[in-house]
């Protein structure tokens, strides 16, 4: 029994029955340090806008009040705790006898509750110290090929679950999301058109072609799906995956190629969701 | 039997003793940690390491708001609810009873991650094991958000209506299904995991409300996010390691597609409000196809049977893994046949 954590009575005078000293019980810094971590991690990860590469915008706030709560409960907890270990010091003073009886049969009293806890407490350490590595940026090129770049129907039906976008001209190319030349593309049609998205390429595609692609998402990083526009040109060697670039060229409907007049490196929008 | 009681060390000693710890941990800190902070962000340079933390860091930051505050729903019931007045409202027929609790995911809309720690406070409440399968099973599928988001999801191709009906009336009878054999397996209330501190079931603690809903919401918040961890990070090698296409190969093909699209949602660990969303893109599979993914998901994947591990009985975990996948598979096809003939 972790007997620094709670002041435990094995009040017998209430023959053998659990004793009202079981509740509330002080909490152990086992219990408590994982919420004061995981709240100060997800606020952190909120006002850095970080949280945003991995959830949706609505999980996002979700998570915030996820965090406040956990740090409220943390603030809560360690107040009780700090009580329970007053009250405990101020009956030293005056200990009660003690009574014959069964012994107390609850689980922190059976030495049951002490492996576990510890293990799952320090388990927390994985995921914050993942957490804080992670570079800043949402799904990179690999991530697009694992999950069905390349799948012409699938990038269609994902252009179908939106609205028809219209393009603003730029440069005298219709500019659109990878949405909108999706929707094109799968409807015949032919024009000029300019986009942006990151650069992929699945093995064996030729060296003038690479997948321009941008992940639509649901709800968080884990069901991000890729809508992949297969693009051609003819430099194409000369970029590198996981690139951020603008593309300006025309459809080509027969071909179901997107054939570019200019690629040009840019940074990484601040959303990388479309 | 003699009376223990602890020996707390002086306050002030406490912090000396931390003042020290900090001072002879604070130089090799001061070192190690830069070091490692580097080798880690050359760790996660590789495009898999990243792809596997953020599958990892996104999965918890959007299932642990929910097992919240399904641990808050379940400090609650464990407080504010006895255990025999729990009894007296159940009905006696055994079909009433599972029906009710297929419903009560309609009133009590949780999410899968949030149900967990209901269901299982409620089975110490004394609610027998199998409504508490069904009510486990059914509930995220009933949820009102799931039936909305798969009606908008579907509504893009004709099936919004269809979908949605199917995926509630296979949701509800496969966890009636499961529910009606569990409740042959089981002739007494099998106990869960005694593995936490606290009153045993049954009898509801005296003292103040808030602290006691406190200390239960923090026991089952750490038991369950423990076993969500560790179900979280099989997922994230999974989607790091397993190209999602290699299961499309599969797309069209009756019982081999279905079977598939349930693997990927096993596979995917999706939120029951959002799944929708994707299994829509998977144009490929067939109407059964989606289907199954759609009712598979909410019921059984890695993170929620990580979690089933830590929180009820292994009988009933067998008796959700055992009956769920080919009951899911069996009725999905069925749906997916219906379907096809009234479409004609």
């Amino acid at each position: 029994m972790d007997h620094d954590t709670h002041a435990h009575w094995h009040d017998d005078a209430h023959g053998g029955a659990p004793s009202h000293a079981h509740a509330p019980e002080a909490l152990s810094w086992w219990e408590l340090w994982p919420m004061l971590a995981w709240g100060a991690f997800t606020v952190y990860l909120y006002a850095t806008g970080r949280i945003f590469y991995l959830l949706q915008r609505f999980y996002g706030h979700l998570a915030l009040g996820a965090g406040v709560v956990l740090l409220a409960a943390f603030a809560y907890g360690w107040l009780l705790r700090r009580r329970r270990l007053r009250e405990d010091a101020a009956a030293e003073a005056a200990p009660a006898p003690a009574a014959p009886g069964a012994p107390c049969a609850c689980a922190a009293c059976r030495g049951r509750a002490g492996a576990g806890r510890y293990l799952r407490s320090l388990a927390f350490i994985v995921p914050l110290v993942i957490g804080l590595a992670l570079p800043r940026h949402g799904p990179n090129a690999l991530a697009a090929i694992q999950w069905g770049a390349g799948d012409l129907a699938m990038m269609a039906q994902l252009a179908a679950q939106r609205e028809t976008e219209r393009a603003e001209m730029q440069r005298g190319y219709g500019w659109l999301t990878l949405v909108g030349v999706a929707q094109r593309l799968a409807a015949g049609r032919e024009e000029k058109v300019g986009a942006m998205g990151l650069i992929a390429r699945k093995a064996g595609m030729p060296d003038d072609q690479f997948y321009l692609v941008r992940f639509t998402m649901a709800c968080c990083a884990a069901c991000a799906q890729p809508v992949a526009v297969p693009v051609q040109w003819a430099e194409a060697a000369s970029l590198e995956k996981d690139q951020w670039v603008k593309v300006f060229g025309r459809l080509d409907a027969s071909a179901r190629l997107f054939v570019a007049d200019d690629v040009q490196p840019v940074r990484e929008p601040a959303d990388p969701y479309m | 039997m003699a009376y223990v009681r602890t020996n707390a060390i002086e306050r002030r000693d406490k912090i000396k003793i931390a003042l020290f710890v900090a001072m002879v941990l604070a130089v090799p800190a001061y070192i190690v940690l830069p070091w490692a902070h580097a080798r880690l962000e050359d760790f996660f340079s590789t495009a898999r390491a990243q792809l596997f933390g953020q599958v990892l860091i996104a999965i918890l930051l959007e299932a642990f708001p929910f097992v919240l505050i399904g641990s808050i729903v379940s400090g609650l019931v464990e407080v504010l609810v006895p255990s025999e007045r729990l009894s007296r409202v159940l009905p006696r027929r055994l079909w009433l009873r599972l029906l009710l609790a297929a419903g009560a995911g309609v009133v009590l809309p949780v999410c899968e991650c949030g149900i967990v720690p209901v269901t299982r406070r409620l089975i110490r409440k004394g609610l027998p094991l199998e409504m508490a399968i069904v009510f486990m099973l059914a509930g995220p599928i009933v949820n009102p958000t799931v039936i909305a988001s798969t009606a908008v999801a579907f509504a893009g191709q004709g099936l919004s209506l269809a979908m949605t009906v199917a995926r509630v009336v296979c949701g509800v009878a496969v966890a009636v299904a499961v529910g009606a054999v569990a409740a042959r397996w089981f002739v007494r209330r099998a106990a869960g995991p005694a593995d936490e501190a606290g009153p045993p079931p049954g009898r509801a603690p005296r003292g103040p409300i808030l602290p006691n809903v406190l200390t239960h919401v923090v026991h089952d918040f750490m038991l369950l996010g423990g076993y969500l961890l560790l179900g979280s990070v099989i997922a994230a090698g999974l989607q790091a390691f397993v190209a999602r296409d290699l299961l499309a190969a599969v797309g069209g093909t009756p019982f081999l597609g279905t079977a598939a699209m349930m693997l990927m949602a096993f596979l995917l660990n999706l939120c029951s409000e959002a799944d929708a969303f994707v299994a829509a893109a998977f144009s490929q599979f067939s109407f059964a196809g989606r289907l199954g993914f759609l009712v598979l998901g909410p019921m059984l994947d890695v993170k929620l049977v990580a979690m089933y591990l830590g929180a009820f009985p292994r009988r009933m975990l067998l008796a959700v893994l055992l009956l769920v996948p080919p009951l899911c598979l069996g009725l999905c096809e069925l749906a997916g046949w219906l379907h096809a003939l009234l479409a004609g």
